[in-house]
This record gives C-alpha cells, structure tokens and sequence, in this order.
C-alpha cells in the first residue's frame, strides 16, 4: 500500500492537466491499469487496493487537494456504518453523518451562493467579506450522495455494515463512477468490490463496445452542438428566432450527448474491470410524457431522490396536497443540486409544474413500457407524444443553460418576439451544418433501433467483419469529426 | 484475457488502416472536419517554402507568425541594401518555428535573425500552424515529430492526410499555389501584401497574460540554434492597435521574459488605430512603411556592421 501512495505522490506531483476520459492521459492511464488489474489476477484485496490507487490518482489528477475531501467524506461513512450497526441509537450517527457530509457539499457547492442572494436581499448586492470564493471539488455532488446512500442503507437494514475499509473506499472511489456518475448503490456495488471478479471476455469487449457509443456521442455530437449553441447563448440578441429555436433544440441534443456519453463511457470502463455500473439512460428522448421522460434521465439520481427523500416524505400515498408539496420538494431539491443558481431551481420547477397534472391524475405511470415495442417504427400518436415531450424538454432546457433567470426570459423573449420576423437559422460558428446534422440523425437512429436493449449499442451484426467494420467507420467519424478543441463534459461541474 | 487481447492485435492494425483508408479517401472529397486536407492558403507557406532554394546567405531571416509575413516587407529591406528571406507562416509559434529552423536554417545560412513575438503567440496551443505547415511542407522526421508530440486530433489527421499526399499522390511538388488568395498577395522572399482593410472598432476584455512552458522551452532551443551556429538574433515585437494593446494587464512582464532571452524590441511608434492597422493585431500599409523605416534605422545597433558571418556547419 505504501508503494501505491508513494506513487501516487510522486505522479501527481509532475501532473498538471485534467484527466477527462477524452484526454490523452486517459487513453494511456486506462490500459496500463486495465492489465495491471487482471495481472493481479483472483487477489480481491490486491484488485481492489489498486482500484484505490488508480481511482485516487485519476482524481487527484484535477487537484491533488480534493483527495482529502474524498478521503474524509469516505472515512466519516465508513465509521458511521459501523457505529450505526453496532449503537443503540443509530439514528444519532445517520444525522451525524448526513449533517457532516452535506456540510462539506454546501460549504463548497452553496455557500457563496446562498450569501450573494442573501447581499442581494438586504445588503444592496454588497457581499464582499461575506463569500468564501471555494473551488467548486468535481464531483462532489456524485461521491456525497453515494456515500449517504450507505450510510441510510445501513440504518435502513437493507445493507450490512462493512468492514473491509478497502472495499468502501473503492465503493466511494471508482473512477469510472466518481466524477459524474452513475451514483451508485452500496447494495449493488459494494459486494462487487466483496467478491471475486472473474475475467468475461463477453463483458469486456461489451465494454469497450458502449465506451466507443459513449465517445461517439460526446466528441461527435455534443460537442458539435456546442459549437453552435455557445455563440448564440453568449448574444442571443444577434440572432433571429429560428436560430434561437435551433440552438435550443441544440442544446437539448447536446446535454444528452454529453452526459449519457460520459454515462457509456464509464458503465463501459467499469465493465473492463468485471464491474456492472446502473444504467442511467435510457433513451429519454422517446419518451412519451414528462413523468416517462423523468424514469429514462440520468436514472441514477432520480430513483436516488425517489428512495431517500420523496417515498420517506410519504410519496404519491398522501393527501393531494402533500403530494404537490412533495413533487415540488424533489424537483427543487433535484434542479438545485445540478448547481447554485436561481435557474437551477426554476428549472426544477418547471419540471414539477409538468409533472404535477400527469400524478394528480394518476396518470404518471401510463408509460412503463419501451415505445413501439416489438414495431420498426412508432404511430403517429407516439410520434406526436414523443416531439411534443421533446419540445416541453426544449424549453426546459433554456432556463438550465441560461446564465441568470433574467437571461432566459430574455432568451424566450427573443425566440417568441421574433417569430414574425422570419428567417433561416444563422450563425457566427465556423460550423458545417451537415456534420451536426449527420451526427444527429446517426444518433438518433441507432439509439432507436437499440430502445430496447440493455444499452444503445447493444445490437450488433453476427458476423464479425460488418462487426469490426461497425467499429472502424465509427472510430473514424470520431477521429475525423471531433471538436479538436478542449471540451469538458457538462456535468464535471456538478 | 489472452483472447481479448489476440483479438486487440489483430483488430487495431485493421482499424488503424480502416481509418486512413476512409480519411484518405474522404479528405480528398474535403469531408473530414478534424484536418487541414486543402493546398493553398492565404499565408501563403506552399509559396514560401518552394521559393526557399532561391535565397541562401541573406543578410536577414524574419520569423514568426502572421506579425512577421505581413509585417516585414522584404521589399523595404532590399531597398535598403540587406537581403532577406521571410519564413513566417500564420499563427506560426517557436514550437513550429524551431521545425522550420531544424529544417531549412542550414540551407538559408541567414547572417542575422529577426524574430516576431507576441504575446498571444506565445500562450497560442500552436495546431493552427502545425496543420498549416503539415499541409504545405515536405514531411521529414522534424515536422513527424513535432506532428505527434502535439497530441492533438487534428494535427495528427492532417499529419496521415499528408503522408498520402505527399508520398502516395506526390501532388505536393507538383502545387502551384495562387500567387492573390483573398486579397493577400505573395511577394517573392516571403511577405505577403495584404490589400484590403476590415478594421473594427471593438472592446476586447482585459488580459493577464501567460507564456507557455513548451513555448518558451522551444523559443529556448531557437535561440540556442543561433548561437550554435553564432547568427545574431534580435526578438522582435509587433506594435498592436492600441485598442487591444491597452488590453494587456501585464506587458511589462512579457517584456521582462523577452529582454531575458536577449536582445528584444518593443516600440511604439505614433500610429493610430484607424490608418496604420489592417485589423487589431496587423499594422496596413502606411504602418507597415512606419515600423520598417524606423527597424531599419535600429539595425545598425542591433546588428553591428562587424557582426561575425556565420560559420557553415
């Protein structure tokens, strides 16, 4: 172990860069711990004291100063798991734990924020000496949660307290996981880390398979959207209505392609190392209504809040009243974790404005089912749902990118103001048009022929030369086609 | 795991030959987005680097970006009694430059070396030059080296793109490029003669500006390539409009880092915005006259008449 953190040390000290998993530091980083791995071969307690290393190296590669958070945040779920199973009053260990670990997120995350709007209130917009001016940790939002998740688990019963402190480290820790989910479960990822893993050659090349869509998507698509979007949500009083409605749309395809690429990227690299991470997209964008929209996005954390905060405040089973309360509670608390802005939450309200109508009604659970299951293509009244689902996540997604509340109601503003002028979608972007637009479609219809499988590219020709063939053309269109440019994935900053 | 990785073997090789077959054939359509695939360019570089064999033992080599190529008129200096060559190339950063030296200095055999700096240039990740100049020069181990060093997508498209330009379809030697492309002339020595104006008035944001450290490192080994070779150098800094000169927080520190390397020129010469610059960052043609007139008079200080000749390795 000592030889690991030596390392680590020593690495880090000469590391200056972001390791993201489009980087060239992870394309050499991940092969050499892929084998050092399986050379380690059925030693569980060796595989998972190298997970540690390599995870903490991965991380501290951004910061070598985050690593302490981690670390403590991992420790204080450690130790309360154990004191938790072990006291006569657990529940003073869950708060303990809960209060601590969410002190470190708002101290990091919300405190400077909640101080400006506080200035903003009472002190004319003057804060100076208030803030705190923190860097924001990355993925300090993804490693709480999952820690609380244990330690809630554990009081809960669901899940026996651990004593292999090597193990939950690399629960809390895994690198394919920690920077921007899945957040996973202690029930279904800590006795992985338990047991022994077996080398699949099956799983492995699946791996590498939804790592590939994963790239795909990110380098490809979102980033191509991007070069678009920015421009636009930078002035949008340059540009006329169509534009603004392109880019929106833009935008919508662009966070799908980014963070369920990153999704693909890291369920496919935790595969590689005999680990099976939680789906966490589902092809959102076939959904039929809001409420199915809600049960395909980032499905990690929705069932997270769903688990731990909307069913203990009682869920749909309570009076109407209580359930407006409550579907507003999750969709706040939801749209506030993504960040802290005002725009955030609005945009968690909006979303509980949409989804209100459809559990008041009882009808939020119409759609359980894959759309067009079993048929090539869907009805038109599928088809109708699905862009009309699409277009209510469109404006949605406005008040999410916007800088302030006061930019994205400039924004609708703009695209509904000067409709009658007229226009083709323009821009400042030195961007070809048929690339974003090939991509698009390519996506599109490879994530539809794939709705019903285990991930988006699941479904693959039999024989292996229109296999491999597959592969080759799709890594050429991401060599040939990425945005050559620096472009961290959107959700590192949650 | 054996399995995995036999299969690994046999299906990078496919997928690495899959991939420059496919870019090969969709670059010559102009398809591939993440390389420079064209001939031609209005810096000029093809022009330059064929006219390369004609100038040999001059009297001045300029270096550097766009600053340099648009800036130093060969012309200007001709007239005043001093041969020159003109190697700048756009966006043109010390890490290309030093390719370019390792390449053609020992051909050129220059008796003195003006090199540009600039700020911008010397914080630039420098791919638009590298693409530039994979696209319009001869490959050699230098410019391959440099073309993988940068770890960077689209220098490396360009770099396969131009291996079979280059070796398979030989249609690099056989380019002629356009002498006016976009209103930019190319002069034989290697300036280029901008005729055309788009000066905008505009406010740019206020900077602190860097020098990156592979930068700087190759700038490092430029400048001890002409004391190697005991050639005179002189760094040299382009004047910037003043709406974006006034941008720089932190100038007297770039010129600090520059004045440690050696001799280096900074003047601001009385000029206005609206007559003497092309654009915020290039002088036009009243400024061009101004800046050379007034070097050339500073030459004799910096290169003094009993400067040594260089000696020919």
């Amino acid at each position: 172990m000592h030889l690991f953190f030596s390392s680590i040390i020593v690495f880090l000290y000469f590391c200056k860069l972001n390791m993201m998993f489009n980087s060239i530091e992870f394309l050499i980083f991940l092969p050499i711990t892929f084998i050092v791995y399986w050379l380690l071969g059925r030693h569980t307690r060796w595989q998972n004291a190298f997970v540690v290393a390599a995870s903490y190296l991965f991380y501290g590669w951004w910061d070598w100063r985050f690593l302490i958070l981690i670390a403590v945040t991992t420790l204080c779920s450690y130790a309360s798991g154990i004191a938790i199973a072990q006291s006569k009053t657990p529940k003073r260990f869950l708060w303990a734990n809960i209060v601590f670990n969410l002190l470190i997120l708002c101290t990091f995350k919300y405190y400077d924020f909640f101080a400006q709007s506080f200035a903003d209130l009472f002190l004319n917009g003057k804060a100076d000496g208030l803030l705190l001016h923190l860097i924001l940790p990355v993925g300090i939002s993804f490693y709480t949660f999952q820690a609380l998740s244990y330690s809630i688990d554990v009081y809960r019963g669901t899940i026996t307290p651990t004593r292999d402190l090597v193990a939950f480290v690399a629960y809390v820790g895994f690198f394919p996981q920690l920077v921007a989910g899945p957040i996973e479960r202690a029930t279904s990822l800590l006795p992985q880390f338990e047991q022994s893993r077996h080398f699949d050659y099956r799983q492995c090349v699946d791996g590498l398979r939804q790592m590939l869509w994963g790239f795909f998507k990110k380098m490809v698509v979102a980033d191509s959207c991007a070069l678009y979007v920015d421009p636009i949500f930078a002035h949008p009083d340059w540009f006329n209505s169509a534009s603004l409605l392109l880019a929106a749309a833009l935008f919508t395809i662009q966070i799908y392609g980014d963070f369920s690429g990153y999704s693909d990227i890291a369920i496919g690299c935790a595969k590689l190392f005999g680990i099976t991470l939680r789906r966490n997209f589902n092809v959102p964008y076939f959904s039929r209504d809001i409420a199915e929209f809600w049960r395909r996005w980032h499905i990690s954390l929705t069932t997270w809040f769903r688990d731990y905060i909307y069913i203990p405040l009682g869920g749909s089973r309570v009076p109407k009243a209580r359930i407006v309360l409550n579907t507003f509670v999750i969709f706040l608390v939801s749209g506030l974790w993504h960040g802290a802005n005002w725009t955030f939450v609005a945009w968690g309200a909006y979303h509980a404005l949409l989804f209100l109508p459809l559990i008041l009604l009882g009808k939020n659970r119409r759609y359980t089912d894959t759309v067009a299951a079993g048929r090539a293509l869907p009805s038109l009244r599928e088809l109708g749902q699905m862009l009309l689902t699409f277009l209510l996540a469109v404006m949605g997604w406005i008040l999410f990118r916007a800088d302030s509340i006061e930019q994205a109601f400039h924004y609708y503003g703009l695209m509904f103001g000067k409709l009658s002028e007229g226009g083709a979608p323009t821009t400042t972007s030195p961007i070809d048009a048929w690339v974003v637009a090939v991509a698009v479609l390519l996506m599109t219809v490879v994530e539809w022929l794939n709705r019903e499988q285990p991930h988006e590219f699941s479904r693959q020709p039999r024989l292996r030369a229109i296999r491999w063939a597959t592969y080759v053309v799709l890594i050429f269109l991401i060599g040939a086609f990425m945005v050559t440019k620096e472009m961290p994935f959107i959700y590192f900053q949650f | 795991m054996k399995k995995l990785l036999l299969r690994l073997l046999l299906f990078l090789p496919t997928a690495l030959l899959g991939y420059m077959l496919m870019l090969w054939l969709f670059g010559d359509l102009g398809w591939v987005r993440s390389a420079n695939t064209t001939m031609g360019h209005s810096g000029h570089l093809c022009s330059r680097i064929k006219d390369i064999p004609n100038y040999h033992d001059v009297d001045i080599l300029f270096l550097g970006s766009s600053h340099s190529y648009r800036t130093f008129d060969t012309r200007t200096y001709q007239a005043a009694g001093y041969t020159c060559f003109n190697l700048g190339s756009s966006n043109q950063t010390p890490v290309q430059t030093l390719v370019l030296l390792q390449t053609y200095l020992d051909s050129i055999r220059p008796r003195h070396i003006v090199f540009e700096v600039h700020p911008d240039i010397m914080n630039n990740d420098g791919v638009e030059s590298a693409v530039d100049i994979l696209a319009h020069t001869p490959l050699n181990p230098h410019i391959t080296r440099m073309a993988w060093r940068m770890g960077n997508m689209k220098v490396v498209n360009t770099w396969l793109y131009a291996l079979y330009n280059q070796k398979i379809c030989n249609r690099l030697a056989s380019f002629v490029e356009d002498s006016i492309i976009n209103d930019a002339a190319y002069v034989p020595g290697g300036y280029v003669e901008i005729n055309s104006r788009h000066f905008e008035i505009k406010r740019y944001p206020r900077k602190k500006l860097t020098i990156r450290a592979n930068q700087l490192e190759a700038l490092k080994q430029c400048i001890a390539m002409f004391k190697e070779r005991n050639i005179p150098y002189l760094l040299v800094e382009v004047q910037d409009a003043e709406q974006l000169r006034k941008t720089f927080l932190n100038h007297e520190w770039f010129e600090r880092q520059m004045q440690a390397l050696g001799p280096y020129r900074y003047k601001i010469l009385p000029m206005t915005d609206t007559i003497h610059f092309a654009n915020s960052n290039h002088l036009y043609k009243p400024g061009i006259v101004m800046f050379n007139d007034d070097l050339i008079q500073d030459l004799d200080h910096y290169f003094p008449k009993e400067s040594e000749p260089m000696t020919n390795n």
